[in-house]
């Protein structure tokens, strides 16, 4: 119980960086961070549901959409760059 | 004995979580910020899935969770090297020590 409320703390942290970042990329670093974060916290909570198979199916999907949702956000910011000169 | 072991594992990669999460907000720069999130967090992440995979029963989930990990090592450092690439290219300064 005392980890759930130690990673929702540590997941809290990024927020900062997430809205008050001073560039598009750190607001990047923080959401790539963010997730790390929770899909820490979806297995924990399977944990302690005692009902561990959905989690890690639902943790599996997560980290598949954190990666691709980087890679697809610094191609828009590199090509938006690009089209600036 | 497996519980103590998970236990301190979990515990162990909740600091490195905490360790990474702390230093993206106290470093002063982009490239220092990956720094912290891309290195802290892959150890962090490895650590604590250990310590849960070690209370599971059913070999079945402790694959899935190895296929979890072994996606992450790959895909966590690739991010940070996507990340940092791109504010090279668009003229983000380093940061210097202030005398």
């Amino acid at each position: 119980m005392l980890e759930l409320i130690i990673i929702i703390i540590l997941a809290i942290l990024p927020l900062k960086l997430l809205t008050k970042g001073s560039s598009p990329y750190e607001r990047l670093i923080g959401l790539n961070v963010f997730s790390n974060k929770v899909l820490v916290l979806i297995l924990l909570l399977g944990l302690s549901y005692k009902e561990i198979n959905f989690f890690i199916d639902v943790a599996i999907g997560y980290a598949l959409l954190n990666f691709v949702g980087v890679v697809v956000l610094t191609r828009f910011l590199r090509m938006r760059e690009e089209s600036n000169g | 004995m497996v519980e103590l072991l998970s236990s301190i594992t979990l515990w162990l990669g909740l600091f490195f979580l905490a360790i990474g999460s702390i230093g993206i907000i106290k470093m002063p720069d982009i490239y220092c910020k990956l720094h912290a999130s891309g290195k802290c967090d892959t150890l962090g992440i490895f650590l604590a899935f250990a310590g849960i995979s070690m209370q599971l029963d059913d070999w079945h989930q402790v694959l899935k969770i190895f296929l979890i990990l072994v996606f992450i090592a790959i895909a966590n450092p690739t991010s940070a090297h996507l990340v940092g690439r791109t504010a090279k290219h668009s003229n983000i300064k380093f940061w210097k020590k202030s005398k």
